[in-house]
C-alpha cells in the first residue's frame, strides 16, 4: 500500500514530516518500509497567463504566444493546440532544469526568427504525468501569475510505501492509514462530506439489482450518471493517484481508483450502454464458462466464481476484474458504478485458481467493509458528476438483505492486564480503543463495539493487541521474572548428537548440511522411489533425498573442484521414504561419515598418502569405543559400494549401517574421480544402543608379562582370525594383543605374510609367573599352526 | 659369559669415548649421541639388561658402576643441553610447522543452534522435535491459518500431496506437545523448514528455525519480552537493544517482531542495517485463543507466549556472512572458518 503524505493531511493534521510519521506509524504496526519523492524536482517554472496567441507566418503548427508572469510579459513558441489567450499554463524560463531533459537547461531559441525565451509546458514536460496532449492548464484561480509552479502546487510531496500484514486490511486506505495517524495525534480523521446534485429521475426506476448468490455477495450497491464525458482527470485527482503509485488513465477510471484508494471499498464503472436490460443480476459461474476479462484475455471460469451478468451476458467477474465488452471508453457516456462487498474466501479461491491479482481482489479477500459500500459510492458519484459533468440519476440501487452488525466484546481490564503484563487504567484502555474508532461503554466488564472495518478483530486478545501497540510495545514492562521451576530434558537424542558430534569432529571430520531438496534423476542409490514435491521451485530440487549419499557426493565433488584436497567430512541428517500406506512418510536420521583425497598429516617430514580403508574404520572403531557398542564389520555387496570393497556393520547382529568405498561409476556421475570411502550408520540406532551409562572396571592390581610372537601365515588368512584365536586360546590371560608388524616379500615366501603380535598377559588376583605366561604363549602358538598353519618366525 | 672386570673395563672406554664425541659434535650430531649412549639398544642399556644373568655379588659391582656411568652421562647430556652457553643454536629448525592434528569443524549452524538452545536451556526451556513431512493441519490449520486465508500467503509451501506438506515453521511442534501435555509445557522446537522461495543471497529453499513456547497460568506479553531481552543480550552480548514493533502471526496475538540494534553501527544506520540501524531477528506474540482451542487448552486459565528465529539470519548477522547460500554449498575453505 502506498500513499502520498499530502493526502494524508486532507484528514488528519500532521505534526511531523513524513520520516518522523513513517517512525511513529512503524511503532504502532502501520510499518512504513520505504519513503521517496512523487515527482521529480524541477526549477526555474513558474505560473504565466497567455495574454496574446497568433499562429506563425508560414508554420500553421506552431504559434507565437505572448505570456504574461504578472509583471512582464515575453514571447514564446508553442506547438501545443490548446494554447489560446486566457489560459494559465506552466512557463519554463531560460535557465529553468526539467526532469524530461535533466541534463541541460531550457535556453532561448529562435523559431523562424522569433525567439522564444523559454516554453510553454505539457504535464510530461514537467514530469507530472504522461499527458502531452497539450500545455498543461492551471486553475487560474488559486494560483498567483509569476509564482514558482513547484512550490505553488505543493509538488515536493513524498510517497510512504507500507508493508502491511494481511491482518490489517483496514490499512489499504488512505483513511485507513489517516485513522492509524489520529489515533497517534489524538484526533477522529476527517472524511469529506458528500453533496449530490441528483436529476428528478430515480435510480431504480433504470436499475434493478438481483443477486443470485448471497453467500458469495451480500451487498450490491450501484447508481447511474447519464452523458458524462470521458477524458482526462483533473490535475489534483492525478497527483493524488501519483502520488499513490497508480497510473492516471481518465476521469472514471481514476475516480473509481481514487475512491477505492481513499476509502477501502473498490468500485467499478461499467459501460452503461452496453447493458442489454436495466438488469444486475451477481450469480455463481456456469460450467465451462469462460470470460473475456479488460487485459483482453479470455479466462475460463473455475466454478464457484462470482459473475456479475446484465441479466443475460457477464460483464466482470465480481471483485476481481471487469470485463472487455462493458468497459468504459472514450466514447462511454452513460456509467453503471459498483459498489458491492464480496466474500473473502470466495474471492481469494477464484483469485487463486485464475492465477489473477488486482487491486480489487486484494481488499476484498482480506475483507472490506460491508458497511462502508453506500459512503464509496456517493463519493464517487459526487466526483462523477463534479469530474465528467453529468446527470447523477436520484438515489442508490442497495442490495442489502442481511446487513452485518458491528460485534461487541467484552472487555475485562484486569485480565488484560495481567496478559500484557502492564498497569492500565481501564479510561486508558477505552482512549486507546477509542482512538481507532472503537466504541466503548465502560463498566465492571467493558463493552466494545468493534467497527466492522475491522474483521480482524474478534476477541479479547486482539482488543489486547489494539491496546498493546496503540500504548506501545515499548512501554510493556520486561519481565525477568523466573516464571514456575520446571525440570528442564534434553532430548536424549539431541544430547547423544552434541556428544557424537564432537567426538566425529575431535577426529578431524568437518560436518556438512546439506538440503534436502535434491534432483530426483540423480540418485545415488535406488532407495524406492522417491517423495516427490508437487510445486518445485526447479526439477533439480524437486524431491526428497531417499540417502545422505548424493548430498556427500555433490559436496565433494564441490570441494575437489576447489582444490580442496584433503576431505574429512560427516553429516546428520535425514533421509525420507515413502511408507507402505499410500500417504505414509518416514524420515529416518542417519550418520554418514566420509574421506577423499589425501589423508592429513604429510608434511615436511611425511610423504602423502591417500585416504583408504584403515583411516575410516579406524574412525568407525573410535567412535564405537567411545560409545561403548561392540561393532561388527563384515563383507556385503550392496549399493553404492564396490563389489568388493563393501562390507556391513552390525551390532549384537542388528544391521546398523554399511562402510566401503563408494562406486567408481556413481562417484563419476557427481563429477568425482577420486576414491571416496563412507559409512552410514542409522543414528537413532545407534544412540539406542550406546545410551547406557559405561562401568567402572578396577584398574590391574598385578604385573603382566609381555611377549612377542611373529608368525608367517597365507596371504588369504584374515589377521582378525586369528586375533580371534589367540584370545579363544589365551583366555583371561590374554590383557591386550596388538599387531605390530606386517610383512611380505622377500626372505618371506610368495603367498605368504608374517605378522607380529605384542601380547600383555596378566592374571587378574595375583603376579603371572614366567612359567605361566610361557606355557599360555606355547599354547597360542600351537592353536595359530593347527588352525592356520601358522609358522613361528625366527 | 663376561668376566666383571672385562664389563667395568668397557663401562670406562664407553664413557671416555662418549665425552670424547660429545666434546666435539654440534648440537643435531649431539641428538643421535644421546640415544647411541642411553637409548634403547645402547651398549650401556645392553649391560644393565645383562646384569641379571650375572652371579650376586658381581650383579651388585657393575650394577653399581653401571648406573653411575649411566647417571654421568645423562647428567653431561643434560649439563649441556640445558647450558646456554653450549648451545649454539637450536637443535631443530623451530620454524617449520608443527605436525597437523587434524581437527574437524562443527558446521557454523550446528554451532550457532546448540549456543541457541543452551541459552534457553538455562532459561528452562526443553527441546521438542517433529517431523518436517507435516499435515496442513499441524502446519497451518491448528495454528489458525484458516483455508483461503491470506495469511497462506505469508509462507511459500513445498507441498507433497493435497494433505502432506513439507513444514514451513517448526510450529507444528507447538501443536503436537500441546495435544501430549498439559500445561505447564516450556518447549524450543528447534528444526529443518522449508519455504518455496526464489534461492538468492537472502533467502534459501531450506533454513533451520527454532520456535520457543510457554504457557502457563498467568503468563504475559512482559514475561516474552523478559525471555528475549535475556536472550539478546547472551547471544549478541550485553550492549544489544531491542525493538519490539506490533506485527502478525496467526497463531499469536498480539504479535511482535523484534529487531536489534545494528551489531556493525550501534544504531547509526550502515549497509548492514540499510541505514535503519535495526536489524530483525525474530517473529514472536502470544499464543492465540485458536491455537489454544485446537489443543483444549481452557483459554481462561491459561495463556502463553511463543517466539520463532532464524538460525542462519542470527548466524548471519553475528558472524558477518553475507550469502546464506554459503551455508549448503558446504565449501570446506568456509566451514573451516569457525
Ligand atoms: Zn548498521
Amino acid at each position: 500500500m502506498k500513499v502520498g503524505y499530502r493526502w494524508l493531511l486532507d484528514y488528519v493534521t500532521v505534526p511531523w514530516g513524513p520520516e518522523e510519521l513513517a517512525d511513529r506509524l512503524t511503532a504502532i504496526g502501520t510499518a512504513v518500509d520505504g519513503i521517496a519523492p512523487v515527482f521529480e524536482r524541477f526549477e526555474g517554472v513558474i505560473v504565466a497567463r497567455i495574454i496574446g496567441c497568433e499562429t506563425m507566418p508560414n508554420r500553421p503548427d506552431l504559434r507565437i504566444l505572448t505570456v504574461s508572469d504578472g509583471a512582464s510579459q515575453r514571447t514564446v513558441v508553442t506547438g501545443a493546440p490548446n494554447a489560446q489567450i486566457g489560459l494559465v499554463v506552466p512557463l519554463a524560463l531560460p535557465g529553468a532544469r526539467l526532469p524530461s531533459s535533466p541534463d541541460s537547461t531550457v535556453g532561448v531559441r529562435a523559431f523562424g526568427g522569433i525567439q522564444s525565451e523559454g516554453f510553454c509546458c505539457s504535464e510530461r514536460d514537467l514530469g507530472l504525468s504522461e499527458d502531452h496532449s497539450g500545455l498543461m492548464e492551471l486553475d487560474s484561480e488559486k494560483l498567483t501569475l509569476g509564482r514558482d509552479l513547484w512550490e505553488s502546487l505543493e509538488l515536493d510531496d513524498v510517497t510512504l510505501s507500507f508493508e502491511l500484514t494481511p491482518n490489517r486490511a483496514d490499512c489499504l486506505s488512505v483513511f485507513g492509514i489517516a485513522r492509524e495517524v489520529g489515533a497517534l495525534v489524538g484526533s477522529r480523521i476527517r472524511r469529506p462530506d458528500v453533496h449530490l446534485v441528483e436529476s428528478a429521475d430515480p435510480t431504480d426506476k433504470h436499475l434493478k439489482v438481483q443477486i443470485d448468490d448471497a453467500e458469495g455477495c451480500p451487498r450490491y450497491a450501484g447508481r447511474i450518471l447519464r452523458r458524462g464525458r470521458v477524458r482526462p482527470s483533473a490535475f489534483w485527482l492525478k497527483r493524488r493517484l501519483r502520488s499513490a503509485g497508480q497510473r492516471p488513465i481518465n476521469n472514471a477510471v481514476d475516480i473509481t481508483n481514487f475512491v477505492m484508494l481513499e476509502t477501502g471499498q473498490p468500485l467499478h464503472a461499467f459501460d452503461w450502454g452496453k447493458f442489454q436490460s436495466g438488469q444486475v443480476l451477481v450469480r455463481p459461474s456456469a460450467p465451462e464458462e469462460s470470460f473475456v476479462t479488460l487485459d483482453d484475455k479470455e479466462r475460463r471460469l473455475p466454478a464457484g466464481t462470482i459473475m456479475i451478468t446484465d441479466g443475460g451476458k457477464p460483464v466482470a467477474i465480481g471483485g476481481i476484474m471487469g470485463g472487455q465488452e462493458s468497459e468504459v471508453s472514450p466514447e462511454t457516456q452513460d456509467f453503471l458504478i459498483e459498489s458491492a462487498y464480496f466474500q473473502p474466501s470466495r474471492i481469494r479461491q477464484s483469485r487463486k485458481r485464475l492465477e489473477m491479482a488486482s487491486e480489487s481482489a486484494m481488499r476484498f479477500e482480506r475483507g472490506v467493509d460491508p458497511n462502508g459500500a453506500l459512503y464509496a459510492l456517493d463519493r464517487a458519484a459526487g466526483l462523477f458528476v463534479q469530474l465528467t459533468g453529468g446527470e447523477l440519476l436520484a438515489g442508490a440501487v442497495d442490495n442489502y438483505p442481511a446487513p452485518v452488525a458491528p460485534l461487541r466484546i467484552e472487555l475485562d481490564a484486569e485480565r488484560v492486564n495481567r496478559f500484557l503484563g502492564t498497569s492500565l487504567s481501564t479510561p486508558t484502555m477505552v482512549d486507546l480503543l477509542s482512538s481507532v474508532e472503537f466504541g466503548v461503554v465502560p463498566g465492571k466488564l467493558a463493552i466494545v463495539t468493534v467497527p466492522t472495518f475491522r474483521p480482524d478483530v474478534s476477541r479479547e486478545p486482539d482488543l489486547a493487541e489494539e491496546i498493546a501497540r496503540l500504548h506501545g510495545y515499548e512501554k510493556i514492562p520486561i519481565n525477568r521474572r523466573a516464571a514456575g521451576v520446571m525440570p528442564t530434558h534434553r532430548l536424549a537424542t539431541a544430547l547423544r548428537e552434541l556428544r557424537m558430534r564432537e567426538l566425529i569432529e575431535g577426529m578431524g571430520f568437518t560436518q556438512i548440511v546439506c538440503n534436502s531438496l535434491v534432483d530426483p534423476s540423480q540418485r545415488a542409490t535406488e532407495s524406492g522411489e522417491p517423495i516427490m514435491v508437487r510445486n518445485p521451485l526447479s526439477t533439480d530440487l524437486s524431491a526428497l533425498r531417499g540417502d545422505l549419499y548424493g548430498s556427500l557426493l555433490t559436496v565433494v565433488s564441490h570441494n575437489l573442484n576447489r582444490r580442496v584436497d584433503s576431505i574429512a567430512v560427516y553429516e546428520s541428517g535425514a533421509v525420507y521414504r515413502k511408507g507402505d500406506q499410500p500417504s505414509s512418510f518416514h524420515e529416518q536420521r542417519q550418520l554418514i561419515l566420509a574421506l577423499c583425497g589425501q589423508a592429513p598429516g604429510s608434511g615436511w617430514d611425511q610423504p602423502a598418502r591417500p585416504y583408504d580403508y584403515f583411516d575410516l574404520r579406524g574412525a568407525v572403531t573410535a567412535l564405537a569405543a567411545a560409545l561403548a557398542i561392540p561393532l561388527e564389520i563384515t563383507p556385503h555387496d550392496g549399493a553404492p559400494f564396490c563389489p568388493s570393497e563393501g562390507f556391513k556393520v552390525t551390532i549384537r547382529e542388528t544391521p546398523l549401517g554399511q562402510l566401503g568405498r563408494i562406486d567408481p561409476d556413481i562417484c563419476r556421475r557427481f563429477g568425482v574421480k577420486e576414491k571416496v570411502w563412507a559409512v552410514v550408520l542409522d543414528f537413532e540406532l545407534l544412540c539406542a544402543h550406546s545410551g547406557s551409562a559405561k562401568l567402572y572396571v578396577p584398574l590391574p592390581r598385578f604385573p603382566a608379562l609381555y611377549r612377542d610372537l611373529a608368525v608367517v601365515i597365507a596371504d588369504q588368512v584374515p589377521i582378525g582370525d586369528l586375533q580371534r584365536a589367540i584370545r579363544a586360546t589365551g583366555g583371561a590371560l590374554v590383557d591386550t594383543c596388538t599387531i605390530f608388524d606386517l610383512y611380505s616379500g622377500a626372505p618371506i615366501p610368495s603367498g605368504s605374510k608374517s605378522v607380529a603380535f605384542a601380547l600383555a598377559y596378566r592374571h587378574e588376583d595375583r603376579t603371572l609367573t614366567d612359567d605361566e605366561a610361557d606355557r599360555a604363549h606355547a599354547a597360542i602358538v600351537s592353536a595359530l599352526s593347527s588352525q592356520f598353519g601358522a609358522r613361528l618366525r625366527e | 659369559m663376561p668376566n666383571a672386570e672385562d664389563i667395568a673395563s668397557e663401562l670406562r672406554d664407553l664413557e671416555a669415548l662418549a665425552q670424547r664425541e660429545w666434546s666435539g659434535a654440534n648440537p643435531a650430531e649431539r641428538l643421535g649421541l644421546k640415544s647411541r649412549y642411553l637409548g634403547k639398544k645402547s651398549p650401556l642399556n645392553a649391560i644393565l639388561r645383562g646384569l641379571k644373568d650375572l652371579p650376586d655379588a658381581e650383579r651388585r659391582t657393575i650394577g653399581g658402576l653401571a648406573n653411575e656411568t649411566r647417571d654421568r652421562l645423562t647428567a653431561l647430556f643434560e649439563a649441556a643441553e640445558s647450558s646456554r652457553a653450549s648451545v649454539a643454536a637450536t637443535p631443530y629448525d623451530y620454524t617449520l610447522p608443527g605436525r597437523p592434528h587434524p581437527r574437524g569443524h562443527g558446521h557454523i549452524l550446528s554451532q550457532t543452534m546448540d549456543e541457541v538452545i543452551a541459552i534457553f536451556y538455562g532459561m528452562g526451556f526443553e527441546v521438542a522435535e517433529g517431523p518436517e513431512i507435516e499435515t496442513d493441519y499441524y502446519n497451518f490449520a491448528a495454528l489458525n491459518f484458516p483455508p483461503d486465508h491470506p495469511a497462506r500467503d505469508m509462507q511459500d509451501t513445498f507441498f507433497l500431496n493435497d494433505e502432506h506438506l513439507l513444514r514451513t515453521h517448526t510450529s507444528p511442534v507447538q501443536i503436537r506437545v500441546m495435544e501430549s501435555q498439559r500445561p505447564p509445557v516450556r518447549i524450543l522446537a528447534p528444526g529443518r523448514v522449508y519455504r518455496n522461495e526464489a534461492i538468492n543471497a537472502r533467502s534459501y529453499c531450506v533454513f533451520h528455525q527454532v520456535e520457543g513456547l510457554y504457557v502457563d497460568s498467568d503468563v504475559s506479553f512482559a514475561d516474552l519480552k523478559g525471555v528475549l531481552v535475556a536472550f539478546a543480550s547472551e547471544y549478541f552480548g550485553p550492549l544489544v537493544t531491542l525493538r519490539f514493533r506490533p506485527s502478525f502471526f496467526p497463531f499469536t496475538e498480539p504479535s511482535t517482531e523484534v529487531d536489534i540494534s545494528c551489531l556493525l553501527c550501534r544504531g547509526r544506520g550502515c549497509s548492514l542495517c540499510k541505514h535503519e540501524g535495526w536489524l530483525e531477528i525474530l517473529g514472536a506474540g502470544m499464543v492465540h485463543p485458536a491455537v489454544f482451542a485446537a489443543v483444549d487448552y481452557d483459554v481462561n486459565v491459561f495463556s502463553g507466549y511463543a517466539f520463532g528465529m532464524g538460525i542462519e539470519r542470527i548466524a548471519m548477522l553475528k558472524h558477518g556472512i553475507d550469502d546464506i547460500r554459503l551455508f549448503y554449498e558446504n565449501d570446506l575453505r568456509f566451514l573451516r572458518q569457525f
